[in-house]
């Protein structure tokens, strides 16, 4: 899929933000440009998607933001790389997925990627290990959205 | 090289190079299942109501390649609790699957698996096996073809559903019989959902040991073609041939399956499912054809399928119609505890084979223990099923479900009266 392509599938999906702003169209620019995602843009996703902060946010301080919410993933830095399962995790906390009772007894990104995998989130392998690149986080983004506005 | 060191070379080499080409990505996972079903039953003749117990381990090795393709190696071992059995450990699943992305150009990729792993064919009715072998599919848009060979001689003889011959059927029960019966099978499928062909063969590998050596060949057709954005037709059509060899006399066998119907889904109806088919098994042991040593046989599968919950007689000399319906009443709630709750209702009504009676005027011989010789009914009896599925969260499962099944009385021997089975599962992961 082209970034274009990509791109307006992620403007129409994201409701929550009407309109983007110039600095949105950075960020995701640079998400689709990354092989693995940064937490900084994992957490500027998260954030911005599920209301917590408005997107004109530095996606530096994304991170921050998230883990005072305590939906981030505390230890990572700007610039590291997010798993599958660290977003999922993220994902689960921020739009208040409760997940099957391995995920309440012990939460955290193994049980949040199965269960992001049944809800059919996640389509495609879905080991909480996986690296995961720019574009199939906003996949992964755009699904939780309109599932959330389905369920509206 | 027997079949066990090739395929257990197989997937080690599989298993290393996973390992060893690409250490440094290789994601794993692992976990643990748990199952139970319970059966209660009364009244039941054919159906061995058997309550099962298992807990399985499982890991995976995972690795993706270029272009959506990836490398995968899933182990699953298990033990399992009957009441027969009470100590059963069994290898499910030891499986390699190398997925390779535009491996014939753009648009097409090839599927490699190897080791041990479910077999079947796209009815389900004649093979749904898990065995050791290898699987290669080349998929292209819009239709796939598919190669496979495999052996059933190390899968353990309570896990193995091959039954062809009488030897076959003699150890079903046999405690002191290890591994299921040896056969070796080959398949070939080309074509869509819409339409494909079918071919399989297996080969009995008894040898001297068997009183009844069976081989057996099978071609058909198979489809389910979307009529409607809500309708789906289902049909399939087998001829089986086959060779069936008691000391020197070797019997040619025919016989043939056939199947057609209809599927119904509708989303918007609170996710509604309803299905109508009739399933056709023939041939006809009383009717031989003395020349040239051919005979209208019993159609034999290389597994038997399970038909009904209360009254699962052999796919054989038999017609059956099947109707079924479920849905989902919470299919909207945004819980999806509630979402994934499914009461569903269905009825199977059994019948003879009717070609023999019109043709010789001798009906048809069902595989079951107590058929009333004396009668030419044709209609055996009606199953009435119904239940409750539902996921209750993403990792556990219960399922609730009851048949009952009301004899046709003159069709068989006053043994029989009416059978209830009650069947509760649960499933959990971890």
């Amino acid at each position: 899929m082209t970034k274009r392509a990509l791109f307006l599938m992620f403007a129409m999906a994201a409701i929550a933000v009407p309109l983007l702003t110039a600095q949105s169209n950075e960020v995701l620019d640079s998400v689709l440009g990354e092989a693995t995602i940064s937490y900084a843009n994992a957490a500027y996703l998260v954030g911005t998607a599920s209301g917590l902060f408005p997107e004109t946010t530095a996606p530096t301080d994304a991170g921050p933001f998230l883990e005072q919410k305590g939906w981030g993933t505390p230890g990572h830095g700007p610039t590291d790389p997010v798993t599958l399962g660290d977003f999922s995790y993220m994902l689960t906390r921020a739009f208040g997925i409760h997940g099957g009772i391995m995920y309440r007894v012990l939460p955290g990104p193994r049980y949040a990627t199965r269960e992001l995998a049944y809800l059919d989130i996640i389509s495609g392998p879905a080991k909480p290990g996986m690296p995961l690149s720019g574009e199939r986080a906003l996949r992964i983004l755009e699904r939780i959205l309109n599932r959330k506005e389905a369920a509206r | 090289m027997n079949p066990l060191k090739s395929m257990v070379l197989i997937v080690a080499v599989a298993g290393l190079s996973l390992i060893t080409g690409s250490a440094f990505a290789l994601q794993g996972d692992f976990g643990v299942t748990l199952d139970t079903s319970t059966m209660l039953s009364s009244g039941v003749v054919d159906t061995s109501a058997e309550s099962v117990y298992k807990a399985a381990a499982w890991g995976e090795l995972f690795q993706n390649l270029a272009k959506g393709g990836s490398l995968d190696l899933t182990a699953q071992g298990s033990y399992r609790y009957t009441a027969e059995r009470p100590y059963i450990f069994d290898l499910d699943l030891l499986r390699f699957t190398g997925l390779f992305s535009a491996a014939l150009g753009e648009g097409t990729a090839v599927e490699l698996k190897a080791g041990r792993f479910n077999f079947s064919d796209a009815t389900k009715l004649i093979l749904d096996q898990t065995m050791d072998g290898l699987q290669i599919s080349l998929l292209f848009s819009g239709f796939q073809v598919r190669f496979a060979g495999a052996y059933s001689g190390f899968v353990l003889n309570p896990s193995s559903n091959v039954r062809i011959s009488a030897d076959d059927w003699l150890e079903v029960n046999d405690n002191s019989v290890f591994f299921g019966p040896k056969r070796l099978v080959a398949q070939a499928m080309v074509g869509s959902d819409s339409f494909a062909l079918q071919a399989l063969a297996q080969f009995d590998m008894r040898g001297d040991s068997g009183t009844e050596i069976v081989n057996t060949q099978y071609l058909g057709i198979v489809g389910t073609p979307r009529l409607s954005p809500n309708f789906y037709m289902d049909y399939n059509f087998t001829a089986s041939y086959g060779q069936s060899t008691i000391g020197n006399k070797t019997t040619n066998l025919i016989s043939a399956l056939g199947g057609f119907g209809f599927r119904f889904y509708a989303e918007n109806l609170a996710a509604s499912q309803a299905h109508a088919r009739v399933t056709y098994a023939t041939g006809f042991t009383p009717i031989v054809l003395l020349l040239n040593n051919f005979s209208l046989e019993d159609f034999r599968p290389i597994t038997q399928p399970t038909i009904g919950l209360a009254f699962s007689p052999r796919l054989a000399n038999l017609l059956y119609v099947d109707v079924g319906y479920s849905f989902r009443p919470f299919f909207k709630n945004p819980s999806s505890s509630l979402s994934n709750i499914e009461p569903l209702v269905g009825a199977l009504v059994f019948f003879r084979d009717p070609v023999p009676l019109l043709v010789s005027g001798t009906p048809a011989d069902i595989l079951v223990n107590d058929l009333n010789p004396s009668s030419n009914a044709l209609y055996l009896g009606t199953e009435i099923d119904a239940g409750v599925m539902a996921r209750i969260f993403s990792d556990l499962g219960l399922s609730v479900k009851g048949g009952v099944f009301v004899p046709n009385s003159s069709a068989f021997t006053s043994n029989r009266g009416i059978g209830f089975v009650l069947k509760i599962e649960a499933s959990a992961a971890m």
